[in-house]
């Protein structure tokens, strides 16, 4: 599964980057390929290319404040994931997303 | 990156035994006021709890970051605490909390690098490896050592 992503947190000082974190490493464990955008008060880091956006199966949003750029996404499937739920159990929800992703798909 | 620039050395304490979380975040909080770092350990306090209102800094595995963005603040640093207890605190996994880093962020922060620093802080703690070093450390200038080697 191709993953882009944004993190953003109310402070912008912590849960964006330690959600990110969480993200990128169960995707890495899980052998996606995984790109994750934050919001913080240093600013946008890891800036979402337009190749990966095209590329990306699934766009996971994961904040607590409204994120820049959304528009980026309008032809993409978007999942908006409360950050709780991804410090809880990021390879649980992966799982899930690409179950869904999968049962989507039209057979081959 | 040096994370002796961003870990308040003054404000770090092993081995204190909390009441619970108010008395943990007051104890850290009198530690950054006595260190310099904010002017005021009553108004940062109210910053803190604000943020404690917004949601979750129980991360989980006994760890906690809460954080307070704070006009009082006149440096931007970290205080650590490692408890010889652990207390209720509100976490994703339940579970009580022995280790709290309380993030202290100037308002206006224009300092990139003590942002950055402490983005490197939250983003070492996803790693539960990292997060059984961190609960395990005697001496605050270990805290300093263990993130230098994170990176």
């Amino acid at each position: 599964m191709k993953i882009v992503g944004i993190t953003a947190c109310t402070a912008g000082i912590a849960h964006t980057y330690l959600v990110k974190e969480k993200l990128v490493r169960a995707a890495a464990e899980l052998g996606h390929e995984v790109h994750i955008e934050t919001q913080g008060s240093i600013g946008v880091e890891n800036q979402l290319t337009p190749e990966q956006i095209r590329d990306a199966d699934i766009v996971i949003i994961s904040a607590d404040i409204s994120v820049s750029g959304r528009e980026r996404f309008k032809d993409k499937k978007i999942i908006d994931v409360p950050m709780k739920v991804v410090l809880d159990s990021p390879k649980a929800l992966l799982s899930k997303i690409e179950a869904k992703i999968n049962s989507e798909k039209s057979p081959a | 990156m040096d994370f002796s620039k961003i870990i308040n050395l003054n404000a770090v304490d092993i081995g204190y035994h909390a009441r619970d979380k108010a008395d943990v975040l007051e104890h850290m909080s009198n530690m950054l006021y006595a260190s310099g770092a904010i002017t005021s350990t009553e108004d940062f306090m109210a910053d803190v709890y604000l943020r404690e209102g917004e949601g979750m800094t129980g991360i989980g595995d006994g760890i906690a970051i809460p954080h307070g963005k704070s006009s009082c603040v006149k440096r931007s640093c970290v205080a650590i605490c490692s408890l010889s207890n652990s207390i209720q605190w509100e976490s994703i996994d339940d579970t009580p909390v022995k280790l709290v880093f309380l993030f202290a962020v100037v308002k206006e922060a224009a300092e990139a690098v003590h942002l950055k620093m402490m983005a490197n802080i939250a983003s070492a703690l996803a790693d539960e490896k990292n997060c059984a070093l961190l609960k395990e450390v005697q001496t605050p200038q270990e805290f300093v050592a263990l993130f230098d080697s994170f990176l």
